[in-house]
């Protein structure tokens, strides 16, 4: 009897080995330096070593592509040679679409032909200056995101005008590595590009990612957590680029309008957004339009949700979020509906 | 005979049944184990927050190099390599796990703080 009993919790055990052992999940994750920023890719399942390997081939790939500061990138040939047509990549065209629609949705709020202007005050360099109001003018003048033209295979910008894709890149990346994950039969995975984060499914356990949303006025906290399925979350802030002159501080979010940082009474900008090209061009053009521009646009277009941090601390939330969306910490919570 | 026979199998299946039960309370570490939470680490220059990392996902260490100072990043844990300050109370300093003392180079004005944040998948603007 007591033998019967012993092999019989021996073949329970066994079982309950098994059965744990098949459901703990893989997972790969892998950081590396690409674009000027550190960034990290998590996926689950099986697959994902290889999908996790194909993923940084293609962020190398695509830096070389789209740095302006690579003289050998397609953006740097689109610049070279301005009023010609110039044959592109797929993912060339996408982030020009994206951006004309913006830019045109906008009222040029976005604008990727603002690299004379960027170049100007030297953000990301040690050159970093406040121009003469004649310089900013002058460059202010080669702008015309308007003037932009694509076909299917190619783009022309027009003479003596420069682009950047700067405040797209990271977006069209991390939605590019989304889409291989899945492709590759992966259902969890997070990345997160410079804190431009986007998600494949939700977590091993089922249960959604949670991305937290920093401070803008504290970067070493918190202002509150989005919880988040398939989605691309990226936000835009004064505080992550900046220099100081005579004590005064300049971002690096130009408005195209005036050539000088946006003064638009916001802090930061989120954006959560199931296509992240979208989502970073958005959270760029919202922060330049201030509260109201960015409500507007909302209301008139939606396809996304967007959490605001206003100058005068508040926090306005889309209604859309009001579930996903916890605040934590001493800001003022409003929602805004359609 | 027959009854040491039985005894000595009785002691084989015990052994067996020992050795599952730490199998499987291993499993369930290992498993638990998975579950890491995010361990940020934020790396300032002159008051600007430059670089955010979440080092429980480091797999492979790497160094960041700045002009004066260089970073030294690896699985759950960050360091100041070294530094062209005079004192060199920042490398001296060793590597930080947590965020109870950040490591601050004030000539260099670089600073290297953790923020243990509880839950988080991923951090958003940075």
């Amino acid at each position: 009897m007591k033998r019967k009993i012993i092999i019989f919790l021996n073949v329970l055990l066994i079982i309950a080995l098994g059965t744990s052992c098949s459901s703990k999940p893989k997972s790969v994750q892998s950081q590396i330096f690409a674009m000027d920023t550190v960034m990290s890719l998590t996926a689950y399942g099986k697959n994902s070593d290889e999908a996790v390997k194909a993923a940084t081939g293609e962020i190398n790939r695509l830096d070389k592509m789209l740095s302006a500061n690579d003289a050998d990138s397609e953006v740097s040939k689109i610049n070279a040679s301005s009023g010609s047509f110039v044959t592109v990549s797929g993912a060339v065209l996408r982030q020009i679409a994206v951006a004309k629609e913006v830019s045109d949705r906008s009222g040029g709020a976005f604008d990727i032909s603002i690299l004379p202007l960027v170049e100007l005050w030297g953000f990301g360099t040690d050159k970093a200056h406040v121009p003469s109001n004649g310089e900013i003018s002058e460059a202010m003048s080669k702008l015309n995101y308007r003037g932009i033209e694509a076909t299917d295979s190619s783009v022309r910008i027009p003479q003596g005008t420069k682009i950047t894709l700067a405040a797209i890149a990271k977006g069209y990346t991390s939605q590019h590595l989304c889409e291989l994950f899945k492709g590759m039969g992966v259902s969890s995975a997070i990345v997160s590009l410079g804190g431009n984060v986007q998600a494949v499914g939700v977590k091993p356990d089922g249960s959604k990612w949670r991305v937290a949303v920093q401070d803008p006025n504290d970067t070493a906290k918190f202002l509150g957590t989005v919880e988040i399925a398939d989605l691309a979350v990226v936000t835009s802030g004064g505080y992550q680029r900046y220099f100081e002159e005579n004590g005064v501080s300049y971002h690096h979010i130009l408005d195209p309008k005036t050539g000088r940082p946006a003064e638009s009474g916001l802090s930061s900008v989120t954006i959560v957004c199931a296509d992240g090209t979208l989502a970073d061009a958005l959270s760029t053009a919202l922060f330049v339009l201030g509260e109201d521009g960015a409500i507007e646009y909302w209301r008139s277009y939606g396809g996304f949700e967007a959490i605001l941090v206003t100058n005068d601390g508040r926090v306005v939330v889309t209604e859309g979020l009001k579930s996903s969306f916890s605040l934590s910490g001493s800001y003022k919570l409003q929602y805004a509906g359609k | 005979m027959r009854e040491q026979m039985k005894s000595i199998s009785n002691l084989k299946l015990i052994v067996i049944f020992a050795a599952l039960i730490l199998a499987s309370a291993a499993s369930i570490l290992i498993m638990t184990e998975r579950r890491q939470d995010a361990l940020i680490a934020e790396i300032y220059s002159e008051g600007k927050l430059l670089y955010t990392i979440d080092l429980n996902k480091v797999t492979e260490s790497y160094t960041i190099e700045l002009p004066h100072n260089t970073v030294l990043v690896e699985h759950g844990q960050i360091s100041m390599k070294c530094a062209d300050c005079p004192d060199q109370v920042c490398v001296r300093q060793g590597k930080i796990k947590n965020g109870a003392y950040p490591i601050v180079c004030l000539p260099n004005r670089v600073e290297i703080r953790i923020t243990n944040k509880a839950g988080v998948d991923a951090v958003t603007g940075r």
